[in-house]
C-alpha cells in the first residue's frame, strides 16, 4: 500500500485514471450481473407460470389435495376418470 | 467606585461574547442565517440547511464551549461530545446516514435498464477532475481528494471520506456538498440545455418491464459480495445500504425498514447537520482555501453533470433504444432531486415525456459510484 501511495504522489494523473478505470470496471461487471439476474429471475417467473397453467388442470388439483380430503377425492375421482379414458383410447 | 468593583465590571464585561465577537464570527452568523433563510424561503434543503446554519450560529458565538470537544465534557455539551465521537472519532453518521438511505431506495429502475448503471459511473468524472484541480492548487493528496469526492454530490460520503482524510476540511467540503445539492435546480440545467438538442430532450424512452422480487432482493446482496471483495474500503458505507435495501426488499421486516426511512434517518440527520454546522467556526472557515473548495466544488458538481450526459449521447450511437440524456445528469447521486430535475426538464419540452423512473436508475447507481469512489481514494490514501 505504501508503494502505491508514493506512486501516485509523483504521478497524480496515474491516481485519477485508476480511479475512472476501477468505477467503470466494478459498475460494468455489476451491469453484467444484473442483467444475468433479471433474466434468470424472469424465466424462473415464467417457468412457474407455465407450471400453474397445466392444461389438464391435474396438477393444481394435486396440489390443493395435500390440504383437503375433498379435493383429494375428487383429485382420486379424476384420476380415475383419466385413467379409464386412457384405456378406452 | 471601589478599584474592586470596577475590576469585576470589567472581568464581566469582557467574559461576555459581545467583547470576544470578531468581525469574522459576525460575518459567519450572517452565512448562518443565510442558510436558515435558504432551508425556509427557498425550500433549498431544508431538512439540512437549517440545522447547518444553526450549528453555525451557534459555534460564532464567542464565550462558551457548547461543540468544542476538551477535557470539560459538561461544557462541550451534547453536540460537543456527540460530534466528537460520532463524527470525528468514530465516523458513525454516513454508514447510518446510508443504511436508511438503503430502506428508502428502489432498485427496481435499475434492474429494468440495467445500462444506466454506467451513467453513474460517468458523473464521476467531476470528482477526479475536481481532484485534479485541487492538486493544482496546492491541496495535498488527501485533502485533494476529500474535495473531489464533493463531486459525487453525495452529502453522507463526503463527510465520510473527509473526516477519514482530511478532517480540518470537513465542515467546509460537507457544507459545499450540501449546498450544491440543494442547487442542482440552479447549477444544472444550464450545462444539461447547452449538451442536448431539444430533439434530445424530446426522447421518449422505452416503457420499463417489471421487475420479480426476487431480483430486488438479490441485487442488493449480489452488489454486497462484489463492491466489497474489490473495494473492501467501500464497506462501511456500501453494506450498510445494501443491509437497509434488503430490509426493503425482503418485505418481512416492515418495522424494521420504516424505523429506518424515518425515525433513525431523522434522529441522524438531527445530529450530523448540526455537527457539521458546528464546524464552520470562523477561525477555521474564513480563509482563502474556502474559496477555493467552493470553487472546486461548483466544477466538480458541473463536470459530473457534463460526464453523464455525454455518455448517454455517446451510448446512443450504438443503440436503438435511445436514452434521454437528461438522465444522464442524474448520474450524480443528489438523491432524488437530480431526477427529478431530469424528470421536469424534459417535461417542460414534452408534457407527456415521464423520465422520473429512467432518471432514479443512474440516480441510485450515483450513490454506489460514489461510495466506491470513497472507498477508493480510502484503500490508497489512508
Amino acid at each position: 500500500m505504501e508503494t502505491i501511495a508514493k506512486i501516485t504522489a509523483v504521478n497524480g494523473w496515474m491516481l485519477a485514471t485508476l480511479g475512472v478505470l476501477s468505477v467503470f470496471l466494478v459498475l460494468t461487471l455489476l451491469l453484467v450481473l444484473i442483467v444475468v439476474l433479471v433474466n434468470y429471475t424472469a424465466k424462473r417467473e415464467e417457468g412457474s407460470a407455465a407450471r400453474v397453467q397445466v392444461p389438464t388442470g391435474m396438477r393444481v388439483l394435486g396440489e390443493n389435495a395435500w390440504n383437503d380430503a375433498d379435493a383429494g377425492d375428487a383429485l382420486s375421482n379424476d384420476y380415475k376418470t383419466f385413467l379409464a379414458s386412457l384405456k378406452r383410447q | 467606585m471601589p478599584t474592586e468593583t470596577l475590576e469585576i465590571l470589567k472581568l464581566l464585561v469582557i467574559k461576555t461574547g459581545v467583547y470576544q465577537l470578531s468581525l469574522g464570527n459576525v460575518l459567519m452568523i450572517g452565512i448562518g442565517c443565510g442558510f436558515i433563510y435558504l432551508a425556509i424561503a427557498r425550500h433549498f434543503e431544508p431538512y439540512e440547511l437549517l440545522a447547518i446554519g444553526l450549528g453555525a450560529i451557534l459555534i460564532n458565538l464567542p464565550g462558551h464551549q457548547v461543540g468544542v470537544m476538551s477535557t470539560e465534557m459538561q461544557a462541550a455539551g451534547v453536540l460537543g461530545l456527540i460530534s466528537h465521537f460520532a463524527l470525528f472519532q468514530n465516523n458513525l453518521f454516513p454508514p447510518l446516514i446510508f443504511l436508511c438511505l438503503g430502506a428508502m431506495t428502489d432498485f427496481g429502475p435499475l434492474l429494468a435498464n440495467p445500462r444506466l448503471i454506467l451513467l453513474g459511473a460517468a458523473a464521476q468524472l467531476g470528482v477526479f477532475v475536481a481532484f485534479f484541480g485541487a492538486l493544482a492548487l496546492g491541496f495535498d493528496l488527501k485533502e485533494a481528494a476529500s474535495i473531489g469526492i464533493i463531486g459525487g454530490a453525495d452529502g453522507p460520503t463526503t463527510v465520510y471520506a473527509s473526516a477519514k482524510l482530511a478532517p480540518h476540511l470537513l465542515g467546509i467540503t460537507a457544507v459545499t456538498a450540501y449546498s450544491y445539492m440543494g442547487l442542482v435546480p440552479v447549477i444544472q440545467p444550464p450545462i444539461m440545455r447547452l449538451l442536448t438538442t431539444q430533439k434530445e430532450r424530446k426522447i421518449k424512452m422505452k416503457e420499463m418491464r417489471k421487475i420479480p422480487k426476487l431480483a430486488k432482493i438479490l441485487l442488493p446482496l449480489i452488489m454486497m459480495i462484489v463492491i466489497i471483495l474489490l473495494i473492501p474500503m467501500s464497506a462501511p458505507l456500501v453494506s450498510m445500504f445494501m443491509i437497509g435495501n434488503i430490509f426493503r426488499e425482503s418485505g418481512v421486516v416492515d418495522r424494521l425498514t420504516k424505523s429506518a426511512q424515518n425515525e433513525l434517518l431523522n434522529i441522524v440527520t438531527i445530529f450530523l447537520m448540526l455537527c457539521i454546522g458546528l464546524t464552520l467556526d470562523a477561525n477555521k472557515v474564513l480563509n482563502p482555501v474556502t474559496l477555493k473548495i467552493l470553487a472546486l466544488g461548483l466544477v466538480a458538481f458541473a463536470i459530473g453533470t457534463a460526464g453523464g450526459i455525454l455518455l448517454a449521447k455517446f451510448m446512443n450511437l450504438f443503440s436503438e433504444n435511445k436514452i434521454n440524456p437528461l438522465v444522464g445528469a442524474a448520474g450524480i447521486s443528489a438523491v432524488p432531486m437530480a431526477a427529478r430535475l431530469a424528470h421536469e426538464m424534459a417535461l417542460k419540452e414534452d408534457p407527456t415525456n415521464f423520465l422520473l423512473m429512467h432518471a432514479m436508475g443512474p440516480n441510485v447507481a450515483g450513490v454506489i459510484g460514489s461510495a466506491m469512489v470513497a472507498g477508493y481514494f480510502l484503500s490508497i490514501l489512508q
